[in-house]
């Protein structure tokens, strides 16, 4: 594997990123503004100390903080390139390289937000600010990176289903619906609407890998993951990717041979 | 000693399908429950060769086959029958080794205009630089060579999309060949573009494809720079190749007619030459075309008949012969 490459392609996304800063000044205002309306939201629904099941307003508020930002920057519809390269012909141009269509989307997908994420900072900084008296603060520095890590991969896994949705293109021509649809069920399984754990028939929802893109980690945030099941979580979500990467790689092959690379 | 051949194809087939959609609202309904889907041959059992260091030139009308031909060259394409070798692999199978070795280049859209379109030229290429993991010593003389022979030195700081169309392709040609590709894939490079940038796309070509003896293909809709740069054409029309051979022969095989180029003493009346075929009229010139083997009876038509001041008989240049060709 030439690693260079990829590296590269990260790279490149990221002058991308920063070739408009302007962008990442609006970005902000969307790291900022979301999270204040659900702070508003769940401050009026548990006013008076009321509680929904094991979930307060302290935990509430940082449930949605945690995985908002951690779903927001989970790539669920993949680039929806990836499927328009394949239905206008642009994929030719990088069928052309010698280089392996997943991981160059998958780091070009992490270089364009890297300036994203950085620029997050300051705005999540601003917002656990603001709401610093409703926020649990973990202090655990291992807590805080195991959050990250299974954060990351939950990126990798949502990067890796939108891929797998975006290569339906190769079948059908207009692709965007059910990237929609996949999408939108990927949000709602995650966690990002209500924490998982309050849901009906919550068995089935925590027995699905969506949970690593959001509701997962932030439960590992707010210590309510013992650390002994850190290993076997981890090795889940690893299991998880592999799976979904081994058939997507499958797709990928049928595919291609579906290829018609319109235009000159 | 001939040398080794890098492209063989044998009985190489192609076919595609394409949905016909039905107009109106009713239309929208039937092409759900009853698809009509068409099956274009696009190729029919194509066979050339291509040696090292020769330029082949691929012409032919919209539609002919000559981009997918170029496509399943460069591995893009599966083919649906016959075999294609390049560089002694197949195209399709897109080893890392192969795509090392070729260049597939269009005019019509580049790779760098699809990555690094906000960037700089000189990031565009550094990303190549990147993806092919050429040393930086090797990097920068090749980017001196190319940018030299291109003329693009003083636009490298520049983003991509402030360049002309005419600038961005001769800095898509210099990010299509860092790598020093083995095998050249040029699919209208000049398309669109004006005849000062033309002429530099094709002398550059040229000395490029003489100094490193890269085998290339290239289509063109300018048959007159095929005509003088390729070694050899080949002709496709609906899939099927109507000719092989060096761009001389060509003309006398399919066109057996010559043209007469005559300018008249006065201003004449275009009424006085009916009987003749007329090719092109102004008042004191014409292009008259005649069988070749009505050259003599002609000429001597034109003496009797008309006063004239000069006269010269002449091969039609290759295009004539091919919009000819094409329309029969």
């Amino acid at each position: 594997m030439n690693f260079r490459a990829y590296v590269g392609s990260a790279k490149m996304e990221m002058k991308n990123t920063l070739a408009y800063k302007a962008n990442l000044v609006f970005y902000l205002t969307y790291v900022i503004i979301p999270p204040l309306a659900i702070f508003f939201l769940w401050s009026f629904i548990l006013r008076d100390g009321k509680t929904i099941q094991t979930y307060d307003l302290t935990s509430m508020v940082t449930y949605f903080l945690i995985t908002q930002l951690f779903v927001t920057n989970t790539p669920f519809s993949a680039w929806s390139e990836i499927g328009d390269g394949i239905r206008n012909g642009d994929l030719t141009l990088w069928l052309l390289k010698p280089i392996d269509h997943y991981f160059l989307y998958l780091f070009r997908l992490v270089g364009s937000w890297i300036p994203l994420w950085i620029t997050s900072f300051g705005g999540v900084a601003i917002v656990f600010l603001a709401l610093r008296h409703y926020i649990e603060f973990q202090s655990n520095i291992i807590v805080n990176l195991v959050t990250i890590i299974f954060w990351l991969g939950g990126i990798v896994f949502g990067f890796t289903l939108g891929y797998l949705f975006n290569l339906l293109a190769f079948w059908i021509d207009r692709s965007s619906g059910v990237l929609m649809l996949s999408s939108s069920a990927a949000y709602f399984l995650s966690g990002a609407v209500f924490p998982l754990d309050i849901l009906p028939f919550k068995e089935i929802w925590l027995a699905l890998p969506y949970k690593y893109c959001g509701f997962f980690p932030a439960q590992v945030y707010l210590g309510r993951v013992p650390n002994s099941e850190w290993p076997i979580e981890f090795v889940k979500l690893c299991s998880w990717i592999l799976i979904t990467v081994i058939f997507t790689k499958i797709i990928w092959r049928i595919g291609i041979k579906r290829y018609q690379a319109a235009g000159g | 000693m001939p040398n080794k051949v890098t492209v063989s194809v044998k009985g190489l087939r192609k076919e595609y399908t394409r949905y016909q959609k039905r107009t109106g609202f009713k239309g929208f309904f039937r092409d759900i429950v009853h698809p009509q889907i068409e099956t274009v041959q696009a190729l029919q059992e194509i066979s050339f060769e291509l040696r090292q260091g020769e330029i082949l030139g691929l012409i032919g009308p919209n539609g002919a086959g000559k981009t997918t031909t170029l496509k399943i060259l460069s591995g893009v394409l599966y083919p649906d029958g016959g075999q294609v070798v390049v560089l002694g692999q197949l195209p399709q199978k897109r080893t890392q080794s192969f795509l090392r070795s070729i260049s597939f280049f269009t005019g019509n859209r580049g790779f760098l205009q699809e990555a690094t379109w906000d960037l700089s030229v000189l990031d565009g290429f550094i990303y190549v630089k990147d993806i092919y993991g050429i040393p930086n010593k090797v990097f920068q003389r090749k980017l001196d060579e190319l940018t030299d022979l291109l003329q693009i030195k003083d636009l490298l700081r520049v983003p991509l999309r402030q360049l002309s169309h005419g600038q961005r392709v001769r800095a898509e040609l210099v990010g299509a060949l860092l790598w020093d590709p083995e095998l050249l894939l040029l699919d209208e490079p000049t398309i669109g573009i004006d005849i000062v940038s033309q002429q530099a796309v094709w002398n550059f070509v040229k000395a490029y494809v003489s100094k490193h003896q890269t085998s290339t293909i290239l289509t063109s809709h300018y048959i007159r720079d095929l005509e003088e740069l390729a070694d050899r054409l080949l002709i496709l029309n609906e899939g099927v190749i109507v000719y092989d051979g060096p761009p001389s022969r060509f003309i006398s095989e399919i066109s057996p007619f010559s043209l007469i180029k005559v300018k008249f003493e006065q201003i004449i009346d275009a009424g006085q030459l009916i009987g003749y075929e007329l090719i092109d009229f102004t008042p004191m010139e014409a292009i008259f075309r005649t069988p070749t083997t009505q050259v003599k009876k002609t000429v001597k038509k034109i003496l009797d008949n008309l006063q004239i001041t000069d006269i010269s008989i002449e091969e039609p240049d290759l295009e004539i012969v091919l919009k000819e060709y094409f329309t029969k």
